[in-house]
């Protein structure tokens, strides 16, 4: 079945193309998820109202940009609406902290399965800022406005998220070198 | 490495990264909200058919009712009489507006009239009647005069074409010559119809009404049908899983007649087509036989023998034993899957004196299925239809193909008989149940039928 046989039949209520799609981007939506998630059921929960989401919402896609972004789209605002309906989003501000300028080594041996790890082991703040910038492309302000935070604050949460990020990386560094 | 290329690297290799998830386990998690979306969607975009298929029924009937009435309307001005209040003379003036009406028959209106006419008394009045007739020859003129009305009926006295015309000849050839231009092709020319030597006394009322009367082109009529049919059940199932449930029902439920009754409502849109509508029930009639074993325990007191076969003994005990009783039921229930359809057909007839053969083909669009009774549950019980929502509320559009042998039994009733066929391709089940249940029908309608 290809893509659009599969959105088609989705778009007119077909319980085959539906389970389909689900089986086809399962993988793809958890990705997603996982990089909102702070563990892999609270990623399958956020996988799960998405593909909702999407069922739903899809009657009104038009294939206009691909159909994996408008999902991801769709995706990433289901994640953080799951968030804020559980208020795990905070919006205490943050101390500004100084870019340390460190830079992260080993990522070249990292599989990408680790990095996500490494990902959703962060703070929660840390990694919806971290998330949206690097994998969705958001600039700090419209983090800002997404969050109701603060630009600056958004910053701070990202530098943080990259300090954080840079233990655990320097922590798998010895880890890798214990297990060579 | 830099941040920002750390974080582009990270940003292309996770974009496609498709983690390891079992898409069973999610869409187990979403199966039931999935169910319920689609029965939803589904359920709301009912309405919205069934509401497009009920106006275009209305709206197609409407369309042509109004236009009778506009029809008769015409019509009524075209006889409409104008009376000239002068002292030797009044006018009619008959605009017939010549785009349905029938000229030969008016024209053989008149012509009895004058026939039937007979002589009264001196004309104290003349008649002109102005037609638009469909030839653009000569002009022809004709007065007719009139005499003194009577209180209620008028009479026709003369007969001018054997009494009163000085000329009779020429009265007759001019007769001919109305009859010839309105038996030629319509293209509307006014010609006055006046001879100043017919005393003659018209029933302008009785003229005008029949004029009104007219056969218009377009007929309604309503109807009233029955039918019967032979049951061709299709059920399958792409479910390994399901297979064995889908034998049991295949072995136990047998189809019986199906039967259905109809109101109808017909348009003849122009001569020999035509569009139907109207309601219908209609029944689809199975048996369910199924033998089902109760097992009952219980503890009386007695004795109980127990055979030891292999020491050939035998011992007895007396006191409670337990008593167990099986009873067999053997079932015959019958089910039924009720259905309420609107018809929308178009036919098309060729008529013969009291003959007529009428073909017929359109859809039925389905607005209710109800489904009683009882069905296997694959474990060797029966579960009650009604406690399943495995059916559908409405089964969509349905084909049907009728060749109607009809006969007129009087001058507005007309009897039916008419063997046909219906194509249900859409499952009575739900999508999700993975037995699929389809249905062919084949059978016989009788039916009359009232042209109003």
């Amino acid at each position: 079945m290809t893509l659009n046989e599969i959105i088609k039949g989705c778009q007119n209520y077909d319980k085959k193309c539906q389970f389909e799609l689900v089986n086809k981007y399962s993988g793809y939506l958890k990705t997603i998820c996982r990089a909102y998630a702070h563990d892999e059921a609270t990623a399958k929960d956020m996988v799960q109202e998405s593909f909702m989401v999407i069922l739903t919402k899809i009657e009104a896609y038009k294939p206009i940009g691909s159909f994996e972004g408008w999902m991801r789209t769709v995706t990433v605002n289901c994640a953080l609406n799951w968030l804020r309906k559980r208020k795990l989003i905070k919006k205490t501000d943050l101390m500004a902290v100084r870019d340390d300028k460190m830079e992260p080594k080993i990522y070249n041996e990292l599989s990408k399965e680790d990095v996500l790890k490494i990902i959703q082991a962060l703070p929660d703040m840390h990694r919806l800022v971290f998330s949206l910038i690097v994998l969705e492309g958001y600039t700090h302000k419209e983090v800002g406005k997404e969050l109701g935070i603060k630009e600056a604050t958004s910053r701070s949460h990202f530098l943080r998220a990259r300090r954080k990020l840079q233990e655990k990386l320097n922590l798998k560094k010895i880890k890798l070198h214990i297990a060579i | 490495m830099k941040w920002n290329k750390f974080t582009k690297k990270v940003n292309q290799e996770l974009s496609d990264y498709h983690s390891e998830q079992d898409p069973l386990e999610i869409w187990a998690g979403i199966e039931d909200r999935v169910d319920l979306l689609n029965a939803k969607k589904k359920k709301n975009r009912k309405p919205i058919w069934m509401a497009l298929g009920i106006c275009a029924s209305l709206a197609t009937f409407s369309f042509f009712f109004l236009d009778g009435n506009k029809f008769e309307k015409e019509s009524k001005h075209a006889v409409q009489i104008t009376e000239l209040n002068q002292p030797s003379q009044t006018v009619l003036e008959s605009h017939l507006i010549k785009d349905k009406i029938s000229t030969k028959e008016e024209s053989a209106l008149i012509k009895t009239k004058i026939k039937n006419s007979k002589t009264e008394s001196n004309q104290q009045s003349t008649y002109q009647i102005n037609k638009i007739l469909p030839f653009s020859l000569r002009a022809q003129n004709t007065i007719f005069e009139k005499t003194k009305p009577k209180a209620t009926n008028t009479h026709f006295k003369a007969n001018p074409l054997t009494k009163h015309s000085p000329d009779l000849g020429l009265q007759k050839e001019r007769l001919n010559q109305i009859s010839l231009l309105n038996s030629l092709p319509l293209k509307p020319m006014v010609i006055n119809l006046i001879d100043k030597d017919i005393p003659l006394k018209i029933n302008l009322d009785k003229i005008a009404t029949q004029r009104i009367a007219l056969k218009p082109t377009s007929k309604f009529s309503i109807g009233l049908y029955s039918s019967i049919y032979l049951t061709d059940k299709k059920m399958k199932t792409t479910s390994k899983d399901a297979q064995t449930l889908l034998e049991a029902r295949l072995d136990k439920e047998k189809s019986l007649e199906t039967l259905n009754y109809g109101l109808s409502f017909g348009l003849q849109i122009k001569k020999g087509f035509g569009i139907e509508s109207g309601i219908e029930y209609l029944q689809i009639n199975e048996t369910f036989n199924t033998l089902e074993t109760e097992v009952n325990t219980a503890i009386i007191e007695g004795t109980e023998t127990i055979i030891n076969n292999v020491a050939n003994e035998s011992v007895s005990i007396t006191g409670d034993v337990v008593e167990t009783t099986t009873i067999n039921r053997d079932f015959q229930i019958y089910n039924r899957y009720k259905l309420i359809n609107i018809p929308i057909f178009f036919s098309y007839t060729l008529e013969n004196n009291n003959w007529a053969l009428k073909t017929s083909a359109g859809v039925y669009a389905n607005l209710n299925l109800k489904a009683t009774g009882r069905i296997p549950n694959g474990y060797g019980q029966s579960v009650a239809l009604e406690e399943l929502t495995i059916y559908k509320n409405t089964v969509g559009f349905s084909y049907g193909l009728n060749v109607a042998l009809q006969r007129k039994i009087s001058a507005k009733w007309t009897l039916n008989l008419s063997p046909s066929l219906r194509i249900y391709p859409k499952s009575f089940t739900i999508d999700s149940n993975p037995i699929h249940q389809k249905y062919n029908l084949l059978g016989t309608s009788l039916g009359v039928n009232y042209t109003l």
